[in-house]
């Protein structure tokens, strides 16, 4: 007689077993679609790499031959230049980034000074200056929370040339981290 | 729920209002222009006045899609600058008026002088920011502005001005080139796709 209370005992544990994994069940499915819908929306966002500005293309640096590369080919492959340095004059740097206003003024001779102990400046030469500006990294964010590494990376771009005769006489590149 | 929906798409209608905007060019030309009698042979394009930090950039820009002609001989802003300042003299940096343009013109012993300036407009709603170029041709002899072009480009934000620096002076040019090529009795055909473009 005693066997029905322990038979009902142990549906009972049973039924709550079933029970709570049920609702385990459905708590990992909630939250599996939570996740998802997380990740659908944008808010997730993992292992992206990510550039701000252009990068500087390389092989059409490779390109420019001293002495025979036109000024119109370096418009042509490179664009208009931040800057252009002629002697005797200032020039107006915008900073980098679409978001700052204004400029910066720089002596045009600091730029010169960097081609002078290899060339004669004279009266007709220019510098194109070119800057890049680029950002690398990657980062992993759910909402507002996340965690990121990167690196920027700036190349500058200075070409002397004589504008007299539209052609370019050197370059120099440098890149920094 | 409707009005959320409702309200989700004014807001996505109205983000791309203000992300939106054209590129608006103007082009005039004199009218009594009687491009026959123009004997030109040299035209000097004059340094660009305006946004200091993108004036020469402008101006080498506007030089470099006027030397694609082969009809005219161009006096670059940067030579006619160093020319007249070995004269004594130094033009305005913020607007050049046509007296002393055609001044500058008969220092440089040319026919035509170009002006030219960039600026930038804050327009209206849907438009808020526009980078502006202006250029004016000149007939150094009669003092008249034989044609004038203006290229307004929105600048996004994402890029800044100088991204868009291009296209508007492309677009002036390009209405300066088909005047230029009247004179020389062809037909200018401008390009399709930008020329000043960053090569992949």
């Amino acid at each position: 007689m005693e066997s029905a209370p322990k038979r009902d005992c142990y549906q009972t544990g049973v039924k709550n077993i079933v029970k709570s994994l049920w609702k385990m069940k459905m708590i990992l499915s909630h939250a599996f679609f939570a996740f998802m819908l997380i990740c659908m929306s944008g808010c997730m966002v993992s292992g992206v790499e990510y550039i701000i500005d252009e990068p500087l293309n390389e092989a059409q640096i490779k390109e420019i031959q001293r002495a025979e590369t036109t000024k119109q080919e370096i418009l042509k492959w490179f664009g208009p230049p931040v800057a252009i340095a002629r002697q005797g004059t200032t020039m107006k740097i915008p900073p980098p980034g679409p978001t700052k206003k204004g400029y910066e003024e720089v002596l045009s001779e600091t730029f010169f000074e960097l081609f002078s102990a290899k060339h004669e400046i004279i009266e007709g030469h220019i510098i194109y200056y070119y800057y890049y500006r680029e950002i690398k990294g990657s980062f992993a964010a759910i909402g507002l929370l996340g965690t990121s590494k990167k690196r920027l990376v700036v190349s500058k771009l200075w070409i002397l040339i004589n504008d007299k005769t539209g052609i370019v006489e050197d370059y120099l590149l440098r890149t920094s981290e | 729920m409707k009005k959320v929906v409702l309200l989700s798409m004014v807001i996505a209608l109205f983000s791309l209002l203000l992300s939106c905007g054209e590129t608006v060019r103007h082009f005039e030309r004199d009218e009594e222009l009687d491009l026959e009698r123009l004997n030109w042979g040299k035209i000097a394009i004059l340094p660009f006045t305006g946004i200091p930090a993108f004036q020469r950039v402008s101006g080498e820009l506007f030089s470099f899609h006027m030397c694609k002609q082969k009809h005219f001989v161009i006096i670059e802003p940067a030579i006619a600058e160093i020319e007249l300042k070995k004269r004594g003299i130094e033009l305005s940096k913020t607007q050049i008026e046509i007296e002393e343009a055609q001044k500058a013109g008969q220092i440089l012993g040319v026919d035509a002088v170009i002006v030219g300036s960039i600026i930038i407009k804050r327009g209206e709603f849907s438009n808020p920011v526009n980078l502006v170029a202006g250029v004016s041709l000149i007939n150094v002899s009669k003092r008249k502005v034989v044609a004038t072009s203006i290229c307004s480009v929105p600048i996004q934000r994402l890029y800044g001005e100088h991204k868009v620096l291009p296209a508007a002076t492309e677009g002036v040019a390009n209405d300066i080139l088909s005047i230029l090529y009247e004179l020389a009795g062809e037909t200018w055909n401008p390009p399709q796709k930008g020329i000043v473009t960053k090569q992949e």
